[in-house]
């Protein structure tokens, strides 16, 4: 690829000599036999293992990863069918292929098993079953289909910059197992800190030596410090911890306990996603470690390639340079570590995402080429995630309308590259349309309506976004990502409060409230880290410390948003810009933003499935168009200092986000990857007096069904800890512990927050309130039944 | 040069006690040291007897201390005001053991409302039940 910055306006770089940008290419038979007899030994080695049940700590757990993901993945990686596509391309491809026929071929055992007499078809041995017959199909796959694999001359010719970045990246992964631990043993935050440095000095020499680097090793690094921070949020805890993962954690439990998957079992949502049901499944019977940690550890392994993912969409069109910015936009916006380690289910559908946007913008393939893989990834969104899946389709038929109006007339008297055919802009045109659209429709209506009946959800969700709209509510969504509203939450939580005791007086299932007065439940405001050294120096220098930690967070979120405008300008309006874009990726990118304008539009679809989770998805596709934004915005310092200076914010902003900064500092909200404190922490971090009491309460009689009260958080989410897997139907749930609304016969559990500081947090219209837990209500009413320093349960 | 040196600065940490500490709080999870203390049948705890009625309770300390603990319990009742000590006695408990105990009180608060109450000096845990008093009929 020879730079010639007249057309591409400098967003495209010189290929280095030497780059292997195809990654492979022929139909080479493979030389040695060894790797060959050894892959065949560790097999026999990965079915000895999880067949017998023989632990082998560490080790045991690599081999089955290797058995089930790491080889299959290699497998089809290494076959002619991705011919002219680079290695991260590759690597996204057979990835999501490995994991929706691990999907898709554990649901077939699942019921054509049962019928030849086995009653549980996702135990061990079917699993380790299918793992074989996996393996050997795709074995058999390359030896019809083989292709040179470029990664060993790639590995042969290591440069010292791109040895150094691995040997970076691969110490930020340890510093950040060693250092959650370290947190979750209240041993500080220094390894944590030193963790999170060591990525902001990765991406820095990364960005510095991007000229140096090749196309793999960048994706490397970038997998090694998406790893990093996947993991410093993920592992915090000895249990599950987080918001959606627990409920997640349930229905994988659900399957394994039953040994088989049926939307029966639990008719909800959660369980009709094969992504965090029948995959953790298959995943713990083959790697041997305790069910927690294949949530933990395994699901961040997997995601870590996302961010690879957005490096090689951007790289379609960009140069090394820009696709590394929109990948450190998208790993370092605040949802990608402190929210996706706990929505598993979301982690695979992005990938899929990732996979079905390649796809799109790949000119090389033929439309029908495109089209088939693009509904293949759509079929692996909606089996993994059905919110994502909506997001999807919503997306791709504003993309197809957008299309329409850039195919226009007046649009291609505006944009002569439309006339063009062999020009990128019109090269990848019409992939999807509505035919597309539709059929991934069928797909939501199959899986989400026919098979599972959960899709109901959706049609609630947007009836009620679309009258909220409608609704004087008086009150700004705390969601906003576009506008800079602000919550009353004392109103709020008023309000609540009112409805509440209108209920009680109503119902006398409810414990008396005599007067409004006997449940006092003021708002607390939740204190930020106090000023460290570091902060305080600076404070006694006159720099506001909170003030420059939340100016640095707001113009973070703010530029982001502005560099995005700018990015789709530049698309739309610099000829030269975009006659090197596919049309079908511009109108992804306006379909996106439209996406996320939605969400700000409708606080209620906020609340539902949360506006900086649409913005992570979007980014997918607008990254590049932000980086791109980023460095038009400083073009009038020349080109050498607009990418310096884009590069320097991007850092920057990055430091922050990360909590880098804030930890550095004080003085701002507590983040849960480097402190035992703050929002999050209180919340859904899962202590083990906590575990000991749901242990305790789950023997007592009269528990479920409706029995038990607790504060929002992991007791709240795991309404089956209660009874046993053959038990559990839709009919658990668990109440909240709003004093108003405690009945008479319910157990009470208060968790560590409660007993230790008197602080509950409820979620009302999206937003979650902390506010002074009337302890002294409880006491005058039930019995305290059981304490332990960290739990408390009433009755 | 650098991995030979990480490798010897490693080895060399866990020569001594305090470095083999950090190792095992950066490499492991150290158990959260608690104690317990519940009441056994919580769900059958009256809640309205007759003046100094006995009342059959059994509860239970179960020590997650980490290593062997002496507790002393203290059983007493409360009508807000007047306090009386029902029972106490104490026992060494095993690391990760348990220690039941079943005794009978027999309330007799001066006020209606009784709060039978069992804690464990020197520790925080606390349990206690409410029984509303009644006055006992006169016997024939």
């Amino acid at each position: 690829m020879i730079t010639d910055r007249r057309r591409d306006g400098g967003f495209r770089d010189a290929a280095e000599p030497g780059s292997n940008r195809e990654g492979m290419s022929g139909h080479h038979r493979v030389g040695a036999a060894w790797p060959g007899l050894a892959a065949w030994t560790l097999v026999a080695i990965a079915n000895f293992l999880a067949l017998t049940g023989f632990r082998l700590p560490f080790a045991g757990a690599a081999i089955g990863c290797w058995f089930l993901i790491v080889q299959p993945v290699y497998l089809l990686c290494t076959t002619a069918f991705w011919s002219r596509t680079s290695m991260a391309e590759r690597i996204g491809y057979s990835l999501t292929a490995v994991l929706l026929l691990l999907m898709v071929g554990g649901l077939v055992m699942n019921f054509a098993l049962p019928p030849l007499g086995l009653a549980r078809p996702l135990d061990t041995g079917p699993v380790v079953m299918l793992g074989d017959v996996l393996t050997a199909f795709l074995y058999a796959l390359r030896w019809r289909y083989p292709a040179r694999p470029g990664w060993r001359a790639g590995i042969r010719t290591l440069r010292w910059q791109e040895s150094r970045l691995l040997v970076l990246g691969a110490v930020s992964v340890a510093l950040a197992v060693l250092g959650t631990n370290r947190v979750n043993n209240n041993a500080g935050d220094l390894v944590s800190l030193i963790a999170l440095g060591s990525t902001v000095v990765t991406l820095i020499f990364l960005l510095r030596w991007h000229r140096s680097v090749r196309d793999g090793m960048t994706s490397v690094t970038l997998y090694l410090v998406s790893l990093a921070l996947l993991l410093m949020t993920s592992l915090r805890g000895s249990d599950v911890t987080g918001h959606d993962i627990q409920l997640e954690y349930r229905v994988f439990q659900l399957t394994a306990a039953h040994g088989r998957w049926s939307i029966a079992s639990l008719r909800d949502a959660y369980n009709a996603c094969l992504s965090i049901t029948v995959l953790p499944t298959e995943l713990q019977r083959v790697l041997g470690v305790d069910p927690v940690y294949v949530y933990k550890c395994f699901f961040e392994v997997l995601f870590a390639v996302c961010p690879v993912l957005v490096f090689a969409l951007s790289r379609r069109h960009w140069s090394r340079f820009v696709g590394i910015l929109a990948a450190i936009y998208f790993l370092g916006f605040p949802s990608f570590f402190t929210d996706m380690p706990f929505i598993n289910r979301q982690a695979i559908a992005f990938l899929f995402v990732g996979a079905g946007m390649l796809a799109i913008t790949n000119v090389r393939w033929s439309q029908a080429t495109r089209r088939l893989i693009l509904m293949v990834a759509g079929l692996g969104v909606e089996l993994s995630h059905y919110s994502t899946m909506y997001v999807l389709v919503a997306t791709l038929l504003i993309a197809w309308l957008v299309s329409l109006g850039l195919r226009s007339r007046r649009a291609r008297q505006l944009m002569p590259e439309s006339r063009t055919p062999s020009a990128p802009w019109a090269g990848s045109a019409r992939t999807f349309g509505i035919g597309s659209v539709a059929v991934l429709a069928c797909a939501i209506l199959a899986w989400g309506g026919l098979a599972t009946h959960t899709a109901g959800s959706a049609v609630t969700a947007a009836r009620t976004s679309v009258a909220g709209l409608f609704e004087q509510s008086g009150i700004a969504s705390p969601y906003s990502l576009l506008s800079g509203g602000t919550t009353n939450v004392s109103a709020l939580l008023s309000n609540y409060k009112q409805s509440a005791l209108r209920l009680n007086a109503a119902d006398g299932a409810y414990v008396h409230v005599t007067s409004p007065g006997e449940i006092p439940t003021p708002v607390v405001t939740v204190p930020p880290l106090p000023l460290t050294g570091v902060g305080r120096a600076l404070a006694d220098a006159g720099v506001p410390v909170t003030t420059l930690n939340s100016v640095v967070r707001q113009s973070a979120a703010k530029d982001e948003q502005l560099f995005v405008i700018v990015g789709l300008i530049a698309f739309l309006g610099v000829r030269r810009i975009r006659r090197q874009l596919s049309r079908e990726f511009v109108a992804l990118g306006v379909a996106s933003i439209v996406i996320v304008g939605v969400f700000t539009v409708f606080p209620n679809l906020s609340a539902d499935y949360g506006g900086l989770r649409a913005f992570q998805e979007a980014l997918i596709i607008i990254a590049p168009m932000l980086a791109v934004g980023s460095i038009t915005v400083f073009s009038l310092f020349g080109r050498r200092w607009s990418h310096r200076w884009a590069a320097a914010l991007c850092i920057g902003f990055f430091i922050s986000t990360t909590g880098l900064m804030p930890q550095i500092l004080g003085g701002y909200q507590a983040q849960l990857s480097l402190n035992n404190s703050g929002q999050y922490y209180d919340i859904y971090y899962q202590h083990p007096q906590e575990v000991a009491a749901v242990n305790w309460l789950s023997g007592k009689p009269g528990v479920l069904p409706a029995g038990v009260d607790a504060p929002l958080g992991p007791t709240t989410a795991d309404r089956f800890a209660f009874t046993g897997p053959s038990d559990v139907s839709g009919s658990q749930t668990v109440g909240d512990i709003y004093p108003a609304l405690i009945t008479r016969s319910s157990w009470v559990l208060l968790d560590y927050a409660v007993v230790r500081s008197d602080q509950a947090v409820i979620y009302i219209d999206g937003q979650l309130i902390y506010y002074r837990y009337p302890v002294r209500f409880l006491e005058d009413n039930k019995n305290l039944v059981y304490s332990n320093g960290g739990s408390e349960i009433f009755r | 040069v650098l991995l030979p040196l990480t490798v010897a600065a490693i080895v060399a940490s866990a020569l001594f006690p305090a470095g083999r500490r950090e190792w095992a709080l950066s490499l492991g999870e150290q158990p959260t040291r608690y104690t317990a203390l519940s009441f056994n049948t919580s769900w059958a705890l009256p809640d309205i007897d007759a003046f100094g009625a006995p009342i059959p309770i059994s509860f239970e300390i179960s020590n997650q201390e980490g290593r062997p603990t002496r507790y002393q319990y203290v059983l007493s009742e409360t009508d807000g005001i007047v306090t009386r000590r029902l029972g106490a006695a104490a026992r060494l408990v095993a690391s990760g053991g348990k220690w039941t105990v079943s005794t009978i009180v027999r309330p007799t608060c001066p006020g209606p409302v009784c709060h039978i109450e069992v804690h464990l000096p020197g520790h925080p845990e606390t349990i206690e039940f409410v029984v509303n008093l009644y006055a006992a009929p006169p016997r024939s």
